[in-house]
């Protein structure tokens, strides 16, 4: 992410605010196309409608998805529901959008044919194209998961499409406390299944909630040791398993957790700070700084939090490096300087950069977002439909959803911007006391070390590399592999005396 | 090259892909036949038709074959199923008939169309008699009666059909076709007859056949039977046994199966029976009961729907609402929603209570949303709907925040605040969508939820132009409310905080800037100022507040904004700033007299703090700490700062031990703030520490000083009683008489009063002044005791006499004698001495004339009477004094019988003879007259001898009194110019002054560590000796005597050390007392020694004197480090010379 996404952002944002043109206003759907092709029938090229439908189903059985829509389409706003090929027109419709890199459009005209419950076979397409869609890439969640999927009974459904199902009812009555209907969907899940693990990851979840994290960590395993190729899922659960291990204190097991990831480190900005961390509980101070030294890779650069320089601060403290340390607490404020200073004058959270990316990487914000870039890319290819009434149809669908998602996005956007500022204010707080403690530490070392009358040897670093031996140069590979020479400073206090000038 | 093998590969390539596409189209194809086919109606109902048609020729065909099977086995024992085949045939084919009449003619199927069917039914029918006709033992029978019974049902011949079931129940008891013959009579009754209680009967019969797969339905039947008789409690338990049973698995019955879910009908149907069966029962129950039923969300669902809807025409509205809102949370279909939204609208409308309103608004919403951003919805439905529920919702909203402002419920105010919050975030388009706003704004600061007020309040400010009314009146409650948020700061998080106070700065300069004269605006301002201090930006805030004081120095914000910019200064620790800006205020006219007040006292204490840390800072490094101290009590002089810096500088140097800068500071700081409050505790230093360090001069003078400056203090009396005492310890009468006249000017009781009266008394009399002696006398007389009263007067009387004025003497000395009983000597020692003087000196006039009255050159009887008489007189008087038993005065007496017998008998023996006397008679008459003088002059010799005695008894030692018993004889008086053994010495005062010498300085210092030490005591002591302050020597060895008592080493030397500066200060009877002291306790003290004897030899007392010579060995004298006055050792030396 960089500095054009923010302004990408901002744009969308900007661009969507009430009176910046209202994408609803320009609203159409099959009836009032209906109506504007009546209207304008000269511009219209397609066939009429009675033989619209044939000649969309011949186009779409030779895959000429292209030719199919506008025809197909045709037929579409020319007929009632109650048609006899109406479904079978809508369902084709939505399958040549979505040939055609119409995703979004083809997920919303097929869900909005699966609530009107058509006939099974057309179901069990839709159901498999969404099945398909929401484990490749972003869609419309709300519209697929909750109204469609959580909202009817598809017994019919058979094999994975019936797990797909099973797994998002079971976690939708969980979420609502209906916990022994969640278990009979669960139990329907075909055990070794994609579905299965998922629904086994939703269970330590679970467990997690319940504060049963043996349990939890049990589940994890299992998942773990699973043969099926479910890589995110997998990361997904090394990352769960990774924090439970730190927050019960093994650490070396959580260490090995990250590093087993399959995920491109520089993917894992967090999983980083994670680590670092838990080589700092270990007592590797030179293995957890090393870890948050590859946090200057220009990978790295939106990704870091305010946390980092906490810990590093701590770090430099343990081993007396105050002034490293104290280095560290003024970076963090001279950070973010102007975050605070957005803060403190109530700014707009998209006049901060800084925070602006930060906030891209909350999970939530970050699917909303890769959403709408989803959106926002095949939006820009309504320009490649030449039927005028068609392309205004499917950039309707994208502009309402644009809209929605906008809307919601500023929404979360506003929450966890009043939450993040809220935590750097609470890390100013935090680098206030540190550059406090570590002006008491210093001082409580120079009296120790004066009483005790013993001038400490510096304690050797295990591994003489080289403090920071690098020159500028980070390989992702080695990104989760450096390692800094701090020789503890804590006995030897000659530059000390600058602090108490 | 390289072009022409990209050219062969992609030829490759594309061979090879043209050789797998059949292969691979044929997979496509399987993949993607989604299995639609085009529907031609048409034709499918042609080949529909010819289906039908084919069946139809198959089953004519199967019932020719089945009759010619038929006839070959008449004599078979399978005839009768035979038959049974054949009507079966013959119910197939009027099936068929059936469908392809009705296929054929779709628009209307005439009777005529049923005619074949029908007739083939009736052939069935036949057949199915014929076979119960011919065939009795056929073992099938009832299933003949069965299929006879279901098809005189298809014919309509339904009495026929009872009599069929009938035939099975009571024919064939066992058959299995009973429970299902009894269920299809119960429908009979129950929907043909409408015979509830038969149908009761029938289908409770087939109860008694628990493995029939009937009994689901007779259940669900039966319960039916109990609903149309409004048994609703006996219905719903069979509803639940339909429910739980798992009889519904296992359904069989030909006419239910797959037709009715009967387990689901069961469940939906309990939503009808429950409002009739629990009516008392409250919502939340009514969901549990039907969660614990339902097998699935979608059940669930459906029961609720069903519930809710029975609810909602039963008019239990809160019922039916509470329900809706559970299925608002099962549903998600937008259409659904509304629904939903429509009735809990309906029923809220009807409670009136709207305390839900903020989840039924977000039920709106949610479904309005989920059309408004659908291309499925028309744009005029959605336009419609959103009109329709954002009336709703309005609706809803503004009774609920009605009712909060009339019961003041804040509960209220925060759900109708969640509400409208719904509602401006999605209805942006309300025509009263400002107003909505507004309420919004004020249902959140009702709620108590101040910040969200605040930036409401600051967004609808924002959006008006100037000239709206309005507007001021929504930056001003935006103000308000960012001041509320702050004042509940533990309800804030930290950006939370950070918004308020910037909201609360902006809010507030904007009210002052486009209102400038607003009446507010001081309020606002100062605010402004507030929050600023409440960010901890000190300099800021003292800025702002500083100017709000200017701006409004009577306004009632300015005491606090005093307080605060004070406060600001204080949390900078900058005290100079805080006093420098506290004594502006304190000088500022315009300021309140009790604010200025106030803030003098912050601004001295601030003065303290400032003086706190220098004292601190002394204390670390005391020589730059003190001169800091110092310098700023001379940069501060006449200041409070300057007071405060003294006072350190006294308290620093006391716990440092700096006596000069202790003395130095406290004394600059009594003269220079003599008001102060500190003076107190400052003397209260001083004296303590002058004290400890045994400086008796400067003591005194603070002892006076405290008097001075604290006259009513409760230590003043004993202070000053102190002082009398040491400054007549010091020989400074007139000044201890001042202090004691100041006690007794206030005091009253008497048993307090009298010692001093009578001190100071004896002190006048010490300087000669008789005229006050008598004064202080006479003054106090009645505030004196008894006792007192006479020793008063017998001093008076003696004060008199020595005045000469005898008659005034003579008053007070009858007074006196008047009022003395001896036993009273035992309360008051000093009484007698009184006494014994008064009666002593009245006789001195008497004695002087006894001695004047001589005979000249004859005898005059007269004379020799007059001088007789006044022996008599004087010899009674003495004799008076005597009895009084006063040592001194006794002495004095016997030393005054013996001059007046002495006198007498000389006076005799002188007498000249009578004229005319023989020279015999003059030698008798002279030897008569020696006789009698003889008589006097043993007398006299006798009371010289026991004066002598007994002063030898007493080891006198006193001038006064040495003439009394050394040479007596020498009756020219020379040997009455006896001195003191002590020449006069001269007088040094040693007082503050005494840390300048070294010697001193370091006894004193040592002291301030030590108070009680006595041997650092004995050393001061000593060298005070030798400084020659001899007083000032014997106060501090008597305060190191009173330290320790019972210490040999030390206590000698002190008591040495006292009886040598008592023989400076010509005490010599205290000093002899304390040399025997000091020998008593160590008797190889040589300085004791030899001061002792020097005196004993000075008085006389040659023996005892000797005797004590004689212990001190050849040189131990010369070698002594102990004091020894230099006439004792001049008298020692002589001593050794005489012996020698």
């Amino acid at each position: 992410m960089n500095k054009k996404i923010v302004a990408t952002l901002f744009f969308f944002l900007i661009a969507l605010l009430p009176g910046c043109g209202h994408a609803g206003q320009q609203g159409h759907n099959p009836t009032e196309a209906r109506e504007t092709r009546n209207s304008s029938s000269k511009a219209f090229t397609a066939d009429n409608d009675v033989t619209a439908f044939s000649k969309g189903f011949k186009l779409f059985e030779k895959e000429r998805y292209r030719k199919a829509c506008p025809q197909l389409y045709q037929y579409l706003t020319a007929n009632s529901p109650d048609d006899v090929d109406y479904e079978w027109a809508a369902f084709f419709f939505g399958i040549s959008l979505e040939k055609r890199g119409f995703s979004h459009a083809a997920v919303d005209i097929l869900a909005n044919l699966v609530m009107r419950k058509p006939n099974p076979k057309i179901v069990s397409y839709c159901l498999e194209l969404f099945e398909d869609i929401s484990r490749s890439g972003p869609f419309d969640k709300d519209l697929v998961i909750s109204q469609v999927i959580c909202d009817q009974e598809y017994e019919f459904a058979e094999d994975k499409i019936s797990d797909f199902v099973n797994f998002h009812q079971g976690v939708f009555d969980r979420e609502r406390g209906f916990l022994e209907w969640a278990d009979d969907h669960f139990r329907k899940i075909a055990s070794g299944t994609y579905y299965y693990f998922k629904y086994l990851y939703q269970e330590a979840l679970y467990r997690i909630y319940q504060d049963q994290i043996d349990h939890a960590i049990g589940l994890l395993e299992e998942i773990l040791e699973a043969t099926v190729e479910a890589e995110r899922l997998k990361d997904e659960t090394r990352r769960t398993l990774a924090r439970l291990l730190y927050e019960k204190g093994r650490f070396e097991e959580a260490d090995r957790m990250y590093r087993e990831s399959r995920e491109s480190i520089v993917e894992r900005g967090h999983d980083l700070l994670e680590m670092a961390w838990s080589q700092y509980r270990m007592k590797n101070a030179e293995k957890a700084m090393g870890l948050l030294y590859a946090f200057k890779a220009p990978s790295f650069r939106y990704s870091f939090t305010p946390e980092y320089y906490i810990l590093k601060s701590f770090i430099y403290k343990d081993v007396c490096y105050y002034q490293d340390a104290l280095d560290v607490v003024y970076e963090f404020k001279e950070r973010y300087a102007g975050s605070l200073e957005n803060v403190y004058e109530r700014g707009d959270p998209l006049d901060d950069q800084d925070l602006s990316l930060v906030l891209l990487n909350k999970k939530r914000i970050g699917e909303i977002w890769g959403f709408l870039k989803l959106l926002e890319r095949e939006k820009a290819r309504c320009t490649e439909i030449q039927d005028k009434p068609l392309r205004k149809y499917v950039e309707n669908i994208y502009a309402l959803q644009i809209q929605e998602s906008v809307d919601y996005l500023r929404e979360q956007i506003q929450k966890e911007y009043e939450k993040i500022a809220n935590e750097l204010l609470r890390y100013e707080e935090d680098a206030n006391l540190m550059e406090y403690e570590i002006g008491l530490d210093m001082s409580q070392r120079v009296y120790e070390n004066h009483y005790s009358g013993d001038v400490l040897e510096d304690k050797k670093s295990e591994d003489r590399v080289v403090v920071y031996p690098f020159q500028g140069e980070f390989w992702n590979d080695e990104l989760a592999g450096y390692k800094v020479a701090l020789p503890n400073k804590c006995g030897c206090m000659e530059k000390w005396g600058e602090f108490f000038k | 090259m390289i072009q022409e093998c990209f050219v062969r590969r992609v030829v490759s390539v594309c061979l090879v892909f043209s050789f797998l596409v059949p292969f691979f189209a044929g997979v496509c194809a399987g993949f993607e036949d989604y299995g639609y086919k085009k529907k031609d109606k048409v034709e499918e109902e042609r080949q529909f038709i010819a289906r039908l048609k084919e069946d139809k020729r198959k089953v004519e065909i199967a019932i020719a074959s089945t009759k010619a099977l038929i006839d070959k086995s008449m004599t078979k024992p399978y005839l009768p199923e035979l038959y049974l085949r054949l009507a079966e045939l013959y119910i197939e084919k009027s099936r068929i008939v059936y469908f392809i009449r009705k296929t054929e003619a779709p628009s209307a199927v005439k009777s005529l169309d049923y005619l074949e069917s029908n007739a083939l039914k009736n052939q069935a029918i036949e057949i199915y008699q014929r076979i119960l006709g011919n065939f009795p033992d056929f073992e099938d029978r009832d299933k003949v009666h069965f299929f006879m019974a279901h098809e005189y049902r298809e014919l309509g011949q339904i009495d026929e059909m009872v009599r069929q079931y009938r035939a099975i129940i009571t024919k064939y008891k066992e058959s299995h076709y009973v429970p299902e013959s009894y269920l299809l009579l119960g429908d009979y009754f129950f929907n043909a007859k409408q015979d509830l209680e038969m149908a009761r009967r029938h289908y409770k019969a087939v109860l008694n056949y628990p493995r029939s797969s009937a009994i689901a339905v007779a259940r669900y039947k039966l319960a039916w039977c109990h609903i149309n008789k409004a048994e609703f409690k006996d219905a719903i338990k069979l509803l639940e046994e339909c429910v739980t049973s798992t009889d519904v698995e296992k359904l069989d019955v030909d006419t239910y199966k797959k037709k009715v879910d009967i387990k689901l009908e069961a469940l939906i149907d309990m939503a009808y029976c429950y409002t009739e069966s629990y009516k008392d029962k409250n919502p939340q129950e009514a969901i549990a009961y039907f969660k614990g039923f339902s097998w699935s969300r979608p059940a669930y669902t459906a029961v609720l729907e069903k519930l809710a809807y029975r609810y909602l025409i039963k008019k239990k509205w809160s019922h039916a609402a509470t329900i809706y809102r559970q299925l608002s949370t099962l549903q998600q279909n937008p259409e659904k929603l509304l629904e939903y939204s429509r009735n809990i609208f309906e029923c809220v409308q009807a409670i009136g209570t709207f305390k839900d309103v903020d989840a039924d608004v977000a039920l709106i919403i949610k479904a309005l949303k989920r059309q408004k951003y659908s291309v499925h919805i028309p744009e005029e439905e959605k336009e419609k709907n959103i009109r329709d529920y954002e009336l709703y919702a309005r609706d809803i909203i503004t009774h609920l925040h009605h009712k909060a402002r009339e019961k003041k419920s804040i509960e209220d105010f925060r759900l109708a605040a969640d509400a409208y919050e719904l509602y401006v975030g999605f209805f942006d388009e309300s025509p009263v969508l400002e107003d909505m706003e507004f309420n919004y704004a004020e249902a959140l600061f009702s709620a108590q939820r101040y910040l969200e007020a605040g930036k409401q309040y600051e967004k609808l400010a924002n959006r008006m132009p100037p000239s709206n009314s309005q507007k001021k009146e929504h930056i001003y409650s935006a103000v308000i409310s960012y001041y509320n948020a702050l004042k509940h700061k533990k309800d804030l998080n930290y950006y939370q905080i950070v918004y308020a106070r910037a909201g609360l700065k902006v809010a507030g300069k904007w009210y002052a800037k486009d209102f400038p004269d607003g009446e507010r605006v001081p309020e606002i301002l100062f605010n402004v100022a507030w929050v600023t201090y409440d960010e901890g930006k000190h300099d800021e805030a003292i800025a702002e507040f500083s100017k709000h004081i200017e701006r409004y120095p009577k306004g009632k914000e300015a005491k606090v904004a005093v307080h605060l910019i004070l406060d600001a200064f204080h949390m900078k620790e900058d005290y100079e700033g805080l006093i420098n800006y506290g004594q502006k205020i304190v000088h500022d006219s315009r300021i309140e007299k009790e604010l200025r007040s106030e803030v003098a006292k912050i601004v001295h204490a601030a003065e303290g703090k400032i003086i706190s840390s220098l004292t601190v800072a002394a204390l670390e490094d005391w020589e730059a700490g003190k001169t800091g101290l110092i310098d700023y009590a001379e940069q501060y002089k006449s200041s409070g700062l300057g007071e405060e810096a003294l006072n350190a500088l006294v308290v620093s140097s006391k716990e440092k031990g700096d006596l000069e800068t202790m003395f130095s500071a406290g004394s600059q700081l009594i003269s220079q703030y003599p008001a102060s409050s500190r003076v107190e505790d400052t003397l209260g230093v001083l004296i303590d520490s002058s004290l400890k360090t045994a400086q008796f001069r400067v003591v005194v003078s603070y002892l006076e000083e405290f008097a001075t400056r604290l006259p009513k203090h409760r230590n003043t009396k004993e202070f000053l009683y102190q002082a009398g005492h040491i400054r007549e310890d010091l020989g400074q009468y007139d000044l201890a008489n001042k202090n004691y006249q100041q006690i007794i000017d206030h005091q009253r009781k008497r048993s307090e009063q009298e010692q001093m009266v009578f001190a100071m008394a004896d002190n006048a009399g010490r300087m000669g002044n008789i005229d006050s002696a008598i004064k202080i006398l006479k003054n106090r007389e009645g505030y004196l005791t008894t006792v007192g009263k006479i020793k008063a007067d017998a001093r008076i009387a003696d004060f008199y006499f020595q005045k000469k004025e005898f008659k005034k003497a003579r008053k007070y000395r009858k007074k006196a004698s008047e009022a003395y009983r001896i036993k009273y000597a035992k309360k008051d020692t000093g009484m007698n001495d009184a006494m014994a003087r008064m009666v002593y000196n009245s006789l001195r006039k008497s004695h002087v004339k006894y001695f004047n009255i001589q005979l000249k050159d004859r005898i005059d009887n007269k004379i020799v009477n007059a001088k007789t008489k006044l022996l008599e007189q004087l010899e009674k008087g003495y004799d008076e004094v005597v009895k009084y038993q006063s040592s001194e005065w006794a002495l004095a007496a016997c030393h005054g019988i013996f001059e007046i017998n002495k006198e007498f008998g000389r006076f005799l023996k002188e007498a000249p003879l009578p004229p005319g006397l023989t020279q015999e008679q003059k030698e008798q008459y002279a030897q008569i007259l020696g006789q009698k003088a003889l008589a006097y002059e043993e007398k006299a010799a006798q009371y010289l001898q026991t004066c002598i005695k007994q002063a030898n008894k007493w080891e006198v030692c006193d001038p006064k009194l040495a003439k009394y018993f050394i040479d007596p004889s020498d009756l020219s008086g020379i040997s009455r110019g006896f001195d003191y053994f002590s020449p006069q010495s001269r007088s040094v005062e040693i007082g503050v002054q005494s840390l300048k010498h070294e010697r001193l300085r370091v006894l004193h210092y040592q002291l301030i560590q030590d108070p009680k030490d006595t041997e650092t005591l004995a050393a001061l002591a000593i060298a005070y000796v030798e400084m020659e302050d001899f007083r000032h020597s014997i106060l501090i060895a008597q305060k190191a005597l009173e330290e320790k008592k019972d210490e040999t080493e030390p206590l000698g030397v002190l008591y040495n050390t006292l009886g040598v500066s008592y023989l400076y200060t010509r005490d010599d009877g205290r000093a002899k007392e304390a040399f025997k002291k000091a020998l008593e306790i160590d008797s190889n003290n040589i300085g004791a020694k030899v001061n002792l004897a020097g005196l004993y030899k000075y008085y006389g007392h040659i023996a005892k004197a000797n005797g004590i010579y004689d212990t001190l060995p050849n040189g131990t004298v010369k070698d002594a480090r102990d004091l020894i006055h230099p006439q004792a050792r001049e008298l020692y030396y002589e001593h050794i010379r005489v012996s020698q």
